[in-house]
């Protein structure tokens, strides 16, 4: 059991505290409150201001982020691809292969392959990892 | 933040005072009553459409503090902040300021439990209500400890509010 700690004490009692002031009536939390009715608007008005200003931060920060992401998406998107550089690139990634079904393409070693469907191939082989330059893994199942 | 706008003075009173009674301290409740505010607007809660905004906005604050609480029970240096004396947490340097601010924080707090009791000496009654509440007695249990009944109750909890609230208006922490 956990020992009784007098912070725990207070806490209760200022849980009492607030309960009761739950039930009590607005004509009397005007007559107990000290401050007149515009001090408390213009507390009211700094808590308001710090929250629009924490608000307008946080929007700024999101925007950032998302411009960020799009900016990323978009220069992956709309990457220039020298044609004939990526049917070498290509050409050398399926020579190099050591996995017989790594490319399906491998049959007929990109011939046929449309530049647009070698462009889309380039791209999605390096979003997946695979290193058609046969500089890196290369192969990502052998080993 | 448009229903927030538009709360009257009424309102903007008792989140103060909400603010101060789960703080315990007028530096904290600033802070809790605007992270609060933003969790009310920013999405992170929604309010019911039957909810009073105020009531809201307490059960907010409630829940910011229970969640630093639970944490404190783990690792207990934010409580060190209630403890308000810069000479002693410089003195205390970084080795486990968590202990240390536990142990200063459980000695400010018997202290000032013993102030707010002792607001009550010419009334034995309220003050039994008091400790039976810090005991976390409540309902039939409390009156028949204070042996009132269920009016009394709510006259002596009234009681214990205004006369405590008046004694400690910037918090108990702060005003100890």
């Amino acid at each position: 059991m956990t020992p009784e700690r007098p912070q725990d004490e207070l806490q209760r009692l200022a849980e009492m505290m607030a309960d009761d002031l739950v039930r009590t009536s607005d004509e009397d939390v005007e007559r107990e409150d000290g401050d007149s009715d515009e001090a408390v608007m213009v507390s009211a008005a700094k808590d308001l201001a710090a929250v629009r200003n924490r608000l307008g931060k946080a929007k700024l920060l999101a925007a950032k982020q998302a411009a960020k992401l799009d900016q990323s998406t978009a220069a992956r998107r709309h990457t220039v691809v020298d044609i004939t550089t990526a049917r070498d690139r290509l050409s050398n990634a399926v020579s190099n292969t050591t996995s017989t079904n790594k490319f399906t393409l491998a049959a007929r070693d990109g011939q046929g392959v449309s530049d647009e469907d070698l462009a889309g191939l380039i791209e999605d082989a390096e979003d997946l990892g695979i290193d058609l330059d046969g500089q890196g893994a290369g192969d990502p199942d052998a080993g | 933040m448009l229903l927030l706008e538009e709360l009257p003075a009424t309102a903007w009173r008792r989140i103060k005072r909400f603010a101060a009674y789960l703080t315990m301290s007028a530096a904290l409740a600033d802070d809790l009553r605007q992270e609060a505010l933003f969790r009310a607007v920013d999405g992170t809660r929604h309010c019911p459409r039957n909810l009073d905004v105020v009531i809201f906005v307490y059960q907010t604050m409630r829940s910011i503090v229970y969640a630093e609480r639970k944490s404190d029970r783990k690792q207990p240096t934010v409580q060190l902040e209630l403890v308000g004396d810069r000479e002693i947490r410089e003195a205390m340097g970084p080795d486990d300021p968590g202990a240390e601010a536990l142990m200063l924080m459980t000695e400010r707090s018997a202290e000032i439990r013993m102030k707010i009791l002792s607001l009550f000496d010419d009334d034995e009654t309220t003050k039994l209500v008091m400790e039976g509440i810090m005991a976390e007695m409540e309902g039939e249990e409390l009156c028949e400890l204070a042996g009132i009944d269920a009016t009394g109750l709510a006259t002596r909890r009234r009681l214990i509010r205004r006369r405590v609230d008046k004694a400690y208006p910037s918090g108990w922490f702060h005003d100890a």
